[in-house]
C-alpha cells in the first residue's frame, strides 16, 4: 500500500467518524476541511480519546480487510512515543505505514 | 453456517461446558464458532471449529482475521476457556501461575479486545466471562486459579463501561463445581466441602450454566452491564 492510498485511506474514516458524531452534519455547517496537519488530537485536535479511539480501530480494520493482515495500531511503542504518532492525520499515517512495512 | 443466523463465539469448546454451551447455542438459532486448542468432536451444520490458544495474541489474532473475513461481523462472546492449578500458594510454581492466568485472564482479555473490535461495527454484542464461586468464597489452595478469576471478574466490570458506548454489554456468572475434566483432580471431600457453603446444597449442572448465559445474551438484556451471577447461592 503506497502513502498516499492510506492517507485517503486514514481521512476517509476520520471524516465518516466526524459524520457520525455529528460534527458539523448541520448543512448550514460543512465539515471541517481536514488534512494531513490537522491537529486530530490533543491541544485543540478534533476529537477527545474516545473518538480517537474509533478512528485508530476503524483505520485498524480497513487496513486488515484490504490487506488481509492482522496489524494492531495501538501497540506498545505507539502508546509510550514521546509525540503521539495520533496527534495528526499525517503522523498516524507514518506511523502505520511502518507497522505495514515491518510485516512483510 | 448460514447468513441470517447471529455469530456466537465460544472459547473452550471442545468439551465441558463449553462443549454444552455451544451445542445449547445452536438450538436457540445462533451459528457457533468454537475455539480450542485441541479439536472438537460436535459436528453440525451450524458449528465451525477454529484451533486457536487463547493466551497467545498471534493465534487470537489469527481466529479474528478467520472471522472477519468469513462473517464480518460477531454478536456473542463466551469466555469460556479456562484452566486450573490445585495447590497450595507455598507448592505453586510460578510455570503454573503464570499458565493460569496467562489462559484464564490474558485470554478473556485478548477475546475481548479483538471481539469488542468486530461488534462495535453493528453497535452490538454480547460478552460473558466465565468465573467461579471459589472467588468469593476465597478458596485455599487455588491462589493462582482465584486470583486469575477474580481479574476475569475486575476485567468485566471495566470493560462493561469502556464498552457501553459501542452497546456492548459485558458479564459474568459463576459457577459452582461441576462435573467436568476441570475438577476430576479435585478429591470428593473438597468438593462437598464446597458444596455444603452452597445455598443449594448440590453440585452445579451446565445447564445451569447455559441458563444465566441465556439471561444475559437477551437482546432485552440490554440494560444489563458489569455484573457478576453465581450459581448455588453464595
Ligand atoms: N467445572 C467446574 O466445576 C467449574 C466451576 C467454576 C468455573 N468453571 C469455569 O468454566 C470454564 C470451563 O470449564 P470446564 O469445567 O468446562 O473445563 P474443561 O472441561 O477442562 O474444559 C476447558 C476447555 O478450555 C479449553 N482450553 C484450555 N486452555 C485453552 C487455551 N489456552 N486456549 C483455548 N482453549 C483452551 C480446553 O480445550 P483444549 O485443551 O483443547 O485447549 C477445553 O475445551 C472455565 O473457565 C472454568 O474456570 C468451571
Amino acid at each position: 500500500m503506497e502513502r498516499s492510498q492510506l492517507l485517503t485511506l486514514v481521512l476517509e474514516q476520520i471524516e465518516e467518524h466526524l459524520q457520525q458524531t455529528q460534527i458539523g452534519n448541520d448543512a448550514s455547517q460543512p465539515l471541517p476541511k481536514i488534512s494531513e496537519d490537522t491537529p486530530l488530537y490533543g491541544k485543540d485536535g478534533l476529537v477527545d480519546s474516545l473518538g480517537l479511539v474509533s478512528i485508530v480501530l476503524s483505520v485498524e480494520q480497513a487496513i486488515n480487510d484490504e490487506l488481509d493482515s492482522e496489524i494492531v495500531i495501538a501497540d506498545d511503542r505507539a502508546m509510550s512515543q514521546k509525540s503521539s504518532p495520533f496527534g495528526t492525520p499525517g503522523r498516524l499515517v507514518d506511523y502505520t505505514m511502518l507497522l505495514i512495512n515491518e510485516r512483510k | 453456517m448460514s447468513e441470517n443466523r447471529p455469530l456466537a463465539l465460544v472459547t473452550g469448546s471442545s468439551r465441558g461446558i463449553g462443549k454444552f454451551i455451544c451445542e445449547k447455542l445452536i438450538v436457540d438459532g445462533y451459528d457457533v464458532i468454537g475455539c480450542s486448542r485441541n479439536p472438537s468432536e460436535l459436528v453440525n451444520a451450524h458449528y465451525q471449529h477454529i484451533a486457536a490458544d487463547v493466551s497467545d495474541q498471534s493465534s487470537v489474532l489469527n481466529l479474528f482475521k478467520q472471522i472477519r473475513k468469513e462473517h464480518g461481523s460477531l454478536s456473542v462472546i463466551i469466555n469460556n476457556a479456562g484452566i486450573a492449578s490445585m495447590n497450595h500458594c507455598l507448592l505453586t510454581t510460578v510455570e503454573a501461575f503464570d499458565r493460569v492466568l496467562n489462559v484464564n485472564l490474558k485470554g478473556t482479555f485478548l477475546v475481548s479486545r479483538e471481539g469488542a473490535k468486530l461488534m462495535r461495527r453493528h453497535n452490538f454484542g454480547r460478552i460473558v466471562n466465565l468465573s467461579t464461586v471459589a472467588v468469593p468464597m476465597s478458596l485455599e489452595g487455588e491462589s493462582a486459579y482465584v486470583a486469575s478469576k477474580s481479574g476475569v471478574e475486575a476485567l468485566t466490570k471495566v470493560l462493561a463501561r469502556e464498552l457501553a458506548e459501542y452497546g456492548i454489554t459485558v458479564n459474568a456468572l459463576g459457577p459452582s463445581p461441576i462435573e467436568t475434566d476441570l475438577i476430576k483432580g479435585v478429591g470428593a471431600d473438597k468438593i462437598a466441602k464446597i458444596v455444603n457453603r452452597l445455598a443449594l446444597k448440590r453440585l452445579g449442572r451446565v445447564e445451569d450454566v447455559y441458563n444465566v448465559i441465556e439471561f444475559f445474551i437477551r437482546p432485552a438484556s440490554d440494560y444489563i452491564t458489569g455484573q457478576v451471577i453465581y450459581l448455588g447461592g453464595i
